[in-house]
């Protein structure tokens, strides 16, 4: 007993695999859009106090640490919703690395810089928005990068507590273990996560050629 | 990097580097307390600095000259005393506002790497509101000024100028929106020794038209000797130990912490502020003949020449006119005198 060919099943399947790679997609950027808010706030708000800026990195990487099916479980038992878990859990898993880059970024300006610039009279507003801002921005981005492919591969298993995105594909094949069709659905969740990781990836890419001023460039 | 482009004097070229000429500022009872510190790191300093000179604050490392200097811009706020810019106390302005009238130039010099050579040294106009046009006229004048073809070296970005070269955009920088007063902090304090001197005497060459009110901090007396018109000696507390001209100070040492400081060879050092013209000419005695000086040029070039080359005397030569001799000996006698009493 033999299951169909890859190519043949993804031609049947092919309206659900499409539609759930673009849930998957868009998806990942709502998350990353809302962690990109919530940790570049964080990170404005306690990068001029060094301890502060610490302690909350500190405490994202604790709840980085946690394991995901245990967090979204919790999340789970919380908001009885299963998209609300989806997204608040992985807003939490990319947080850390946006938060982290975007503290790094902003406390990496020369301190001589800095110090010339407010010796001209540059206020500090001004020193934020056009001299530390674009100096963290590359920094900031890479950590936007990251937390994209976090957020493709939490968004796969938070599939077990919401129908959404390509993760159901994976869970399926986990349920049907031995059934003809398993090795397929598995191979459609691997490739089409792969290629949704790759999409934002490239974007990213593109963003920072775009954006990146030439003096800013390493 | 080269630095071709840098060789002739910074302020040919036909530009009109400003027309604001300093004005003078006032230090009554300066003080600058840490806390959690028994003794002041800068103690009531009284200190008239003239306008359009440049005041060289030097003295060891943790005298608070760089203290006392960062509050006149109000980078460190004094704790207690009166800054007084063209008799007004600036405690009237506010920080940016100050800041804005006053060049600020850093040994590290600073400059934001994200931006353009262009957008650096148009920092300050921007910032008070000059139209484009305006900015990217005075942006070239600047570059030109401190000798950086604007052609070539407007669009760069920091990262490609040599150390020298970064610099001399910074002097651009401070310059840009014709400040009366300019700060500088060790400014040629990382560049190589060649390269320093260069900067020297150009920044030397530049300041007799720009009339700027400087106060420039060093630890390194040489340079105060080449760039100051007045020199404060201090010593912890900002102390003023001495408070002079470069000569004066060469002539008379306050106390032995001025005499340590000054280093040796202070006597060959005076002659750097004598000019040939200062001593009694002797007749030509046309000997040497090729050998000349002028009469602008100082006691110690004439000296270095005739030890240089072995001989005893050279014609000193005025616009292909012999005006005279003058010998090892007239300069010797120079040298001998300790009095002090030329200015």
């Amino acid at each position: 007993m033999t299951g169909l060919p890859f190519g043949e099943w993804l031609s049947q399947n092919q309206l659900e695999v499409i539609f759930r790679t673009q849930q998957h997609l868009l998806l990942a950027i709502y998350c990353v859009a809302a962690a990109a808010v919530v940790g570049l706030l964080i990170a404005l708000l306690t990068y001029r106090f060094v301890s502060v800026a610490n302690v909350s990195i500190a405490f994202i990487a604790v709840l980085f640490t946690v394991p995901s099916v245990a967090l979204l479980g919790f999340l789970f038992s919380v908001t009885r919703n299963g998209l609300l878990t989806l997204i608040v859990g992985t807003v939490i898993y990319a947080l850390l690395p946006i938060t982290r880059n975007a503290v790094v970024g902003l406390q990496a300006a020369d301190p001589s810089v800095i110090d010339a610039a407010k010796g001209m009279g540059v206020g500090s507003f001004r020193m934020l928005w056009q001299i530390r801002l674009p100096i963290a921005w590359p920094v900031i981005l890479a950590g936007l990068r990251v937390s994209a492919q976090l957020a493709v591969g939490i968004i796969a298993i938070a599939a077990y507590v919401a129908n959404y995105g390509l993760g159901r594909l994976g869970f399926d094949a986990l349920n049907n273990l031995g059934s003809v069709n398993t090795g397929n659905q598995a191979l459609a969740c691997i490739i089409f996560v792969a290629a949704v990781a790759l999409v934002l990836d490239a974007v990213f890419v593109l963003v920072r050629r775009f954006t990146t001023p030439r003096g800013a460039r390493v | 990097m080269s630095e071709q482009t840098l060789d002739k004097p910074a302020t040919e070229g036909g530009t009109s580097p400003g027309s604001t000429h300093g004005v003078p500022i006032s230090l009554k009872k300066l003080t600058k307390r840490y806390p959690g510190t028994d003794k002041a790191a800068v103690d009531a300093v009284d200190m008239e600095i003239p306008a359009g000179e440049i005041v060289v604050f030097v003295g060891p490392s943790g005298c608070g000259k760089t203290t006392t200097m960062r509050m006149i811009n109000r980078m460190i706020a004094p704790s207690d005393g009166v800054i007084e810019i063209d008799g007004e106390d600036v405690a009237s302005l506010n920080d940016t506002t100050l800041r804005r009238r006053i060049g600020y130039v850093i040994q590290q010099i600073g400059l934001i790497p994200h931006l353009t050579i262009a957008s650096n040294v148009a920092m300050v106009p921007k910032l008070l509101g000059w139209d484009k046009k305006r900015i990217a006229a005075r942006v070239d004048e600047m570059l030109t000024v401190v000798g950086l073809d604007p052609e070539q070296y407007r669009d760069r970005y920091p990262r490609q100028l040599s150390g020298g070269q970064q610099q001399r955009v910074g002097v651009a920088r401070a310059l840009a929106a014709d400040p009366p007063i300019m700060l500088m902090d060790e400014p040629f304090g990382a560049v190589d020794p060649i390269t320093r001197g260069r900067l020297q005497e150009e920044f030397r060459n530049l300041q007799q038209t720009l009339k700027k009110t400087i106060v420039f901090v060093t630890h390194d007396f040489d340079e105060a000797l080449r760039l100051g018109d007045r020199i404060a000696v201090l010593r912890e507390g900002s102390q003023i130990v001495q408070y002079d001209t470069p000569e004066n100070i060469l002539a008379a040492p306050a106390d032995d912490f001025v005499s340590g400081f000054i280093g040796e060879g202070a006597a060959l050092k005076r002659l750097y502020f004598e000019p040939v013209s200062s001593l009694q000419l002797e007749p030509d005695t046309g000997s040497e003949a090729d050998l000349s000086v002028s009469p602008s040029d100082n006691l110690h070039q004439a000296l270095d020449l005739m030890v240089g080359k072995g001989v005893s005397s050279v014609a000193v030569v005025e616009a292909g006119q012999s005006r005279g001799s003058i010998s090892v000996q007239s300069i010797l006698a120079r040298v001998g005198r300790s009095d002090g009493a030329r200015s």
